[in-house]
């Protein structure tokens, strides 16, 4: 089952308050990746991300930098995060898409998260428990 | 809490920061309060607790941001400049532990005996192992 996925108007920033963000299009995925790609990022046990239109999505305050890195399916991924405190804020496909991934905890409204899809599960930490309910895929979807 | 095989090491996610941690870890928890969420952009923040002198930065250079503490105090937060990633935080002025954010290390942490804290902020849909010691706000 596809989990609630949040509408716009939508907020949020980096732990410092440094980069502020506001999203005005309705999200269109929200799913939990458990890869070691988003431990990493994280530094926690999953990344959780939201999918949004692009020209939904703008920064309202601060900077930011970004840090790219090639993905497994041969493309490239921007990383983007403050430069104050480094919470990570968005991924974006380079060259650009018609949507990014939005950082989940990024957002001041908590995520309800009971029955998002989880990606990479053959990643999932010990201790980490998936809900009965919830759609899961052992590596991406395809 | 599983043992981990000595030295553990670990990094940012881009490669430019790299430590090792030569002794066993005093505990490990698992934070649901809101400054984790923002820090970990997810849903919950993983502490591993370890002696500051046991702990070395064994590559690159880190950037640190300072915050003010609930209890007072001051929480400094080591990052990798150049992807961002959360590596540690320390009390400032320095104690003689550090929290060392799990996701960084290298092997994959065993959560099912972590500690869970501040539960009173858990999101929707996070799920905590049965028999898990559970604290709804700090630990004592």
């Amino acid at each position: 089952m596809a989990g609630p996925v949040p509408k716009a108007p939508l907020a949020g920033g980096c732990q410092c308050g440094a980069a502020r963000y506001e999203i005005t299009a309705d999200p269109v995925r929200l799913y939990v990746c458990h890869c070691r790609e988003c431990q990493k990022q994280s530094s926690s046990a999953f990344g959780i991300s939201l999918i949004v239109p692009r020209e939904g999505f703008r920064l309202t305050k601060g900077a930011t930098r970004s840090w790219t890195r090639p993905t497994d399916s041969g493309r490239r991924l921007r990383c983007v995060s403050c430069p104050e405190c480094g919470s990570r804020l968005w991924h974006e496909s380079e060259p650009a898409e018609a949507t990014i991934s939005v950082k989940g905890g990024s957002l001041d409204a908590p995520l309800d998260l009971s029955a998002v899809p989880h990606l990479w599960t053959i990643r999932t930490l010990a201790g980490v428990i998936i809900p009965d309910n919830a759609v899961q895929y052992a590596k991406e979807p395809t | 809490m599983t043992p981990l095989r000595l030295p553990l090491t670990g990094g940012c996610q881009c490669g430019a920061v790299r430590y090792e941690i030569t002794e066993a870890a005093h505990a490990l928890y698992v934070c649901h309060c809101l400054e984790c969420r923002k820090q970990s952009a997810s849903a919950f923040g993983i502490s591993l607790d370890v002696r500051r002198s046991a702990f070395r930065v064994i590559q690159g250079a880190l950037k640190s941001w300072s915050r003010p503490t609930d209890s007072g105090g001051r929480r400094k937060c080591f990052f990798c400049p150049e992807c961002g990633s959360r590596v540690w935080h320390e009390s400032e002025p320095p104690g003689e532990r550090i929290a060392l954010k799990g996701g960084s290390l290298d092997t994959p942490l065993d959560l099912s005996d972590a500690v869970h804290i501040w539960t009173v902020r858990k999101l929707l849909g996070v799920l905590i192992p049965d028999g898990a010691i559970q604290r709804p706000g700090e630990p004592d």
